[in-house]
C-alpha cells in the first residue's frame, strides 16, 4: 500500500511553522525533494530556513500581504474562478470528507486548505479508500491545485516554500500517473 | 495497478518524518476526526432553504437593515429586511457585496505582528494574547516615559466605540480625532447645531426630500453617493413632481437629472447664497409668520446681506443672473415645502465652510421650511439605553498644559482635530504624540497629505491597528488586530430618529472566521490587561441586551419581531410643539456666540483663491459602487468599478491635444504627482475644474489588487487650508496640471477671473 506520510508531512508543511527548531522538516523536504528525482534546486541559505523568516514568508504567500495574498491556498478561490471563500471549491472538500466518514477537526482555518487537502489523501491512503482517493484526486484536487502552485511559483516564494509547492505538485502527479487515478 | 510503486520513499525520509512529527508539528492526520452527524454540504444551493437573520449592513455607515442567507454554514445571500420602513428588501451594490467581504481571501485572519520597517507590510502571525499583552505594554510605557496626552487614537465606525472607551480611559485629551469628522462633517454639524439647535447633518440627516416641492443641492451628488433610503427619499420626490436645483461645477447625476442646473465656479457658492438669501428678503420670498415667532436676528441678517446683489454674484459665480433668480423663485414658490438639503461632506475650501451650511440652515428658515413636509424634520427620540463600558469617573481627561483642544473654539466639544494631532507627533509640539491607535480608518488616503502622515507615523514609538482588510493601515502598524467582519458579531443598538422610526441590532450571522474577535471582545480583553475597571458583560449579546432594555426589548424579543420594531414618529412640528434646541430657544440667523470668538455671526463673502496661472481646481466625488477606499480591493465590487476618470473640459482637452481615454498623470502645486489615470473628455465639467471619484489609486505600489487602477485624490492634497471654526481641513484648495508622457501641460484659461478673486500663490502656503 501506498504511504501516506509524505501527504501528512506536506499537510503539516503547509500550516504556519512554529516548529521549535526548523531544521528537521526541511531535511524532510530536501529528503523528499531528493527521493521524488527534483533537480537543480537553488543553493539554500542558512537564512531561509530561519524560523522568522520562514514565518514571515509564510503570511506573505499564503494569509496577509499587502498587495493581497499572492497565493490563496484555498479550493474556493480557484474552482469556477470564485476568487472567494466557502464556495463551491470549499462545498466539494467538505462533501467528500463527509464521504470518508470524517469531518474537519476545529482549527481556525477554512477546511479546502491544501494542508486539509493533502491531510485528507493521507487519510484516503492509509485506509484504502482507492475509489475516493481517485475522485477525490482527479475531480477536486486537480480543478484547483495545479493553477494554486502555478501561483505560488510566481510569487517569487523563499527557498523552503519554493521547493515545498514543487514536491507537493510532484506528489500529487506521481499519483495520478505511477497510482493509475484517472 | 501497483500501489506499491508510489513515492519509493528512502530510509533517510522516512526516519526525518519520523524525527520531524515528533517535533510538534501541527496539521497532518489531526486534522480530522469521525463525523459525529451525516455531513450535510453540498445538499443545497444558494439561498433556498436558508436560515435567516435579521441584522445591519456596514458595507458603508448608512446602516440599512438587512437579512442574511445562511446555507450549510455559509452566508449565500444579503437582502434588505422587509420590515424596515426606510429600506425594505433592497440593498445596494456595497450592500450585497458584504458576502464577498466576509470570504475576501485577503481580510486580516490573525492578530500580527510586524517584522519589516514600518511601511514594508512584512508580519509574522502571533497569539491574541501576545498581541494584546504588547499594546498594553506599549501603552503603559508611553504614558509612562511622556504623559497621557502621548497616547491618540484615530477612530470610525461603529466598530470603534469600545476601544474608545480604553483611550480615554488612559487620561488622554486624544481619545478620538474622527477624521469622518474634521475631515468630512465637521463645519456642517456646528453650523446647524449653532443655527437650529440640532445637527440636522451628520451621520443621519433630516432632511425630506420625498414629500419635497423643490429640492436645492449644493455640490450634493445623491445617485453617485449612494444610501438606499436617501436615493429613494430623492426618486420619490422627483417623481411626485419635486422641481430640483443643482449647483455644481460638474453635470452630476443628480444635474442630469436638475429643473435648473447652475455649474458654478468652485470655491463661489456663500456669494451665491448670500445673493439668494438678500434677493429673498428684498422681494419678500420669506415666511414672515415663521421668521417673526421662531427666528431671531432677522434685522441684522437683511442688513448684513443687502450689498450682495444678484448680478455681483453672477459675476463672482460665473453663472447668468437669469438662471440663478429662476432658480431662487422656484425654491420659493415651493415653500414651505422645500428642501434645502444640508449637506453632508463640508471640509471643502476651510474658511467659509461653516458659513456655507450656516447659509444653507439661514436659507431654510427664512422659507419656513424647517418641522415641516419637504423641509428640514425633528429627530424623533428613541429610547435605547446608552451603555458605557467603563464608568464615567475612570475616563477623565487628565490635566494639560496646552491642550491640542484650545486652538480652535469649537473643536473641544467633538475632539481633537486630527491634523494637529498628527503635527503634534511630528513636531513634538504642543507636547509630543507617540502612540496611535486606528479602528476603520484609511489613514494614508482618509487625511490630507499623506506625506506628512507617513513622517508622523515614523515618528511614532508604537502603532497599532483594528482592522478587517490588509490595507494600507496595516501596512505602517507595528501590531494588527484581526476585526470581525460586521456579519460576525454583536454592535450597539442602533435607533434611528428619522421619518419612520425603528430599532434594531447588528447580531452575528456567523461566527467569526480565523481568529478574528468582536469589537467588545477585543476592547475588553486590553482593558484587563490595562487593569482598566469595566466591560462587566459576560459577552457582547448581553451588552447588547443591557441597551435593549430600556426600550423594553432584547435581542429575542426583537428577533421574534422580525429583528426590527418601527415606532411613531414625530418630525414635523407647529405652534406650540415647534421648539428650537438653541439657548434662546430660536433659530438664529445671527450666531452671536460666533462673534463673541472673533468669527461672523453672519457668514460674509470671502473669495477662496483660484487656481494659480497654469493649473486648475482638483474637486473629487463618490462611486455608486464604492465606499471611501474601503471596497476598491472587493472582487464584485473592483468588477463593476475598477478605476477611476479625470473628467476633462471638452474644450481644454482640445487645447491640450487630449484625447478620450487617453492615460495621463496630474501633479499638483508642491510638484507631487499622481499615478496614471484615464481622461474622460466632456463638456459636462466647467473648464477651471477637474474631477475624479475619491477612493482609487494609491500610490503605495505595495498596495490592493486596485493598484494602478485610476489616481488618488489624497495623494494630492498637500494644501490644507483650517477652517477657523474647529480645525477642520479643506479638501478643494489644491490644484493640478496634467502630465502627459513626460511633458509637463499648462491648463489654459478659459474663463477670466473677476478681479475680486484672488490667486492662489503656486507654493501655497496652509492658512
Ligand atoms: S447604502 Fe448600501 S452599503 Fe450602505 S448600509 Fe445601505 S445597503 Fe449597506
Amino acid at each position: 500500500m501506498a504511504d501516506p506520510h509524505p501527504f501528512y508531512f506536506l499537510s503539516s508543511a503547509f500550516t504556519y511553522p512554529e516548529y521549535r527548531e526548523p531544521r528537521p522538516p526541511v531535511a524532510v523536504l530536501l529528503s523528499l525533494a531528493h527521493d521524488l528525482g527534483l533537480t537543480g534546486l537553488p543553493l539554500e541559505t542558512h537564512e531561509s530556513f530561519a524560523l522568522q523568516q520562514l514565518q514571515a514568508e509564510y503570511v506573505r504567500l499564503f494569509v496577509n500581504a499587502p498587495g493581497g495574498v499572492p497565493s490563496p491556498p484555498y479550493a474556493s478561490v480557484y474552482i469556477q474562478g470564485k476568487g472567494i471563500l466557502k464556495q463551491q471549491g470549499y462545498e466539494q472538500a467538505m462533501a467528500f470528507y463527509g464521504r470518508a466518514g470524517l469531518e474537519p477537526a476545529e482549527t481556525s482555518e477554512c477546511e479546502d486548505h491544501i494542508g486539509h487537502e493533502l491531510a485528507f489523501i493521507g487519510h484516503l491512503l492509509d485506509h484504502g479508500q482507492f475509489e475516493l482517493l481517485d475522485e477525490f484526486v482527479a475531480g477536486h484536487v486537480m480543478a484547483w491545485s495545479p493553477h494554486f502552485f502555478q501561483r505560488l511559483k510566481t510569487a517569487d516564494p523563499a527557498y523552503f516554500y519554493l521547493i515545498l509547492g514543487q514536491v507537493a505538485e510532484l506528489c500529487i502527479n506521481h499519483l495520478i500517473q505511477k497510482e493509475g487515478l484517472r | 495497478m501497483n500501489r506499491r510503486r508510489f513515492i519509493k520513499m528512502s530510509t533517510a525520509t522516512a526516519l526525518t518524518i519520523a524525527a520531524s512529527t515528533m517535533d510538534g508539528l501541527p496539521g497532518g492526520a489531526g486534522l480530522f476526526r469521525k463525523a459525529r452527524a451525516e455531513t450535510a454540504v453540498g445538499k443545497a444551493t444558494g439561498s433556498m432553504g436558508a436560515k435567516e437573520t435579521t441584522s445591519v449592513c456596514e458595507m458603508c455607515f448608512w446602516r440599512c437593515p438587512i437579512v442574511a442567507k445562511v446555507t450549510d454554514g455559509r452566508l449565500t445571500k444579503i437582502e434588505g429586511n422587509p420590515k424596515s420602513p426606510v429600506n425594505g428588501t433592497r440593498v445596494c451594490a456595497r450592500g450585497n457585496s458584504g458576502v464577498q467581504l466576509l470570504y475576501d481571501p485577503d481580510r486580516i485572519k490573525y492578530p500580527m505582528k510586524r517584522v519589516g520597517a514600518r511601511g514594508e507590510g512584512k508580519w509574522a502571525k502571533i497569539s491574541w494574547d501576545e498581541a494584546l499583552g504588547e499594546i498594553a505594554h506599549n501603552m503603559e510605557t508611553v504614558k509612562k516615559k511622556y504623559g497621557p496626552h502621548a497616547l491618540a487614537y484615530f477612530d470610525h465606525g461603529a466598530s470603534a466605540e469600545n476601544l474608545r472607551e480604553i483611550f480615554m480611559a488612559t487620561g488622554t485629551e486624544n481619545y478620538t480625532s474622527e477624521p469622518a469628522f474634521f475631515q468630512c462633517v465637521g463645519p456642517a454639524a456646528l453650523a446647524y447645531l449653532e443655527t437650529l439647535g440640532y445637527i440636522a447633518t451628520g451621520t443621519r440627516q433630516y432632511n425630506d426630500m420625498a414629500h419635497a416641492k423643490a429640492i436645492l443641492l449644493v455640490g450634493s451628488h445623491i445617485g453617485e453617493n449612494v444610501h438606499v433610503s436617501h436615493v429613494r427619499e430623492f426618486i420619490e420626490g422627483l417623481s411626485q413632481g419635486a422641481k430640483l436645483v443643482v449647483v455644481d461645477p460638474r453635470l452630476s447625476m443628480a444635474a442630469g437629472k436638475a429643473t435648473i442646473h447652475l455649474p458654478i465656479r468652485p470655491g463661489t457658492d456663500n456669494a451665491l447664497l448670500l445673493a439668494w438669501i438678500n434677493y429673498v428678503i428684498q422681494n419678500n420670498l420669506y415666511n414672515k409668520a415663521f421668521v417673526a415667532n421662531t427666528c431671531e436676528g432677522f434685522d441684522r441678517l437683511k442688513e448684513e446681506v443687502k450689498g450682495y446683489s444678484l448680478e455681483w454674484a453672477a459675476k463672482i459665480c460665473d453663472l447668468k443672473p437669469d438662471g440663478m433668480k429662476a432658480a431662487i423663485e422656484l425654491l420659493a414658490k415651493a415653500s414651505p415645502n422645500v428642501n434645502i438639503h444640508p449637506g453632508r461632506h463640508a471640509t471643502w475650501y476651510g474658511k467659509g465652510d461653516v458659513g456655507r451650511h450656516q447659509l444653507y440652515a439661514i436659507l431654510s428658515a427664512l422659507f419656513g421650511a424647517v418641522g415641516v413636509p419637504g423641509g428640514l424634520y425633528f429627530p424623533t427620540s428613541v429610547k435605547v439605553g446608552h451603555v458605557e463600558c467603563v464608568e464615567q469617573k475612570s475616563k477623565q481627561v487628565a490635566p494639560i498644559e496646552k491642550s491640542l483642544k484650545d486652538i480652535y473654539p469649537y473643536s473641544a466639544m467633538f475632539g481633537t482635530p486630527t491634523a494637529d494631532v498628527i503635527k503634534a507627533m511630528v513636531t513634538g509640539k504642543p507636547y509630543p504624540i507617540k502612540l496611535l491607535g486606528v479602528n476603520g480608518v484609511n489613514i494614508m488616503q482618509t487625511i490630507p497629505d499623506p506625506y506628512e502622515t507617513m513622517k508622523a507615523i515614523k515618528n511614532l514609538d508604537f502603532i497599532f491597528c483594528e482592522e478587517i482588510m490588509a490595507g494600507e493601515t496595516a501596512i505602517w502598524s507595528d501590531i494588527i488586530l484581526p476585526e470581525a467582519v460586521y456579519l460576525e458579531r454583536y454592535d450597539g443598538v442602533y435607533a434611528y430618529e428619522g421619518l419612520t422610526p425603528y430599532i434594531t441590532v447588528r447580531q452575528p450571522v456567523l461566527p467569526p472566521m480565523y481568529e478574528a474577535k468582536s469589537p467588545y471582545w477585543i476592547a475588553a480583553n486590553l482593558a484587563k490587561r490595562l487593569k482598566v475597571e469595566g466591560f462587566p458583560y459576560k459577552d457582547d449579546k448581553a451588552y447588547v441586551d443591557d441597551q435593549l432594555a430600556a426600550a423594553d426589548l432584547s435581542i429575542d424579543k426583537l428577533n421574534r419581531e422580525g429583528g426590527l420594531v418601527t415606532l411613531k414618529g414625530n418630525p414635523y412640528r407647529e405652534g406650540k410643539d415647534l421648539k428650537i434646541g438653541t439657548d434662546s430657544g430660536k433659530i438664529k440667523l445671527a450666531v452671536e456666540a460666533f462673534a463673541d470668538e472673533d468669527l461672523d455671526a453672519i457668514p460674509k463673502f470671502e473669495p477662496t483663491p483660484a487656481p494659480p496661472k497654469g493649473y486648475t481646481r482638483l474637486i473629487y466625488g463618490r462611486s455608486p459602487v464604492h465606499t471611501f477606499t474601503r471596497t476598491m480591493n472587493n472582487l464584485w465590487l473592483n468588477h463593476e468599478v475598477p478605476e477611476n476618470f479625470l473628467w476633462l473640459n471638452d474644450t481644454v482637452a482640445g487645447k491640450l491635444g487630449i484625447k478620450n481615454d487617453e492615460t495621463v498623470r496630474l501633479e499638483n502645486q508642491d510638484g507631487k504627482r499622481s499615478t496614471p489615470i484615464k481622461v474622460l473628455v466632456t463638456p459636462g465639467i466647467r473648464p477651471d475644474a477637474v474631477y475624479m471619484a475619491h477612493g482609487f489609486g494609491s500610490q503605495s505600489p505595495l498596495l490592493t489588487r486596485a493598484y494602478g487602477k485610476g489616481a488618488a485624490d489624497g495623494f494630492l492634497m498637500t494644501n490644507t487650508i483650517a477652517d477657523p471654526f474647529m480645525g477642520a481641513t479643506s479638501k478643494r484648495t489644491n490644484f493640478v496640471k496634467i502630465v502627459k508622457g513626460d511633458t509637463v501641460l499648462d491648463i489654459p484659461e478659459i474663463v477670466p477671473l473677476p478681479e475680486e478673486i484672488p490667486r492662489a500663490g503656486r507654493q501655497v502656503q496652509a492658512g
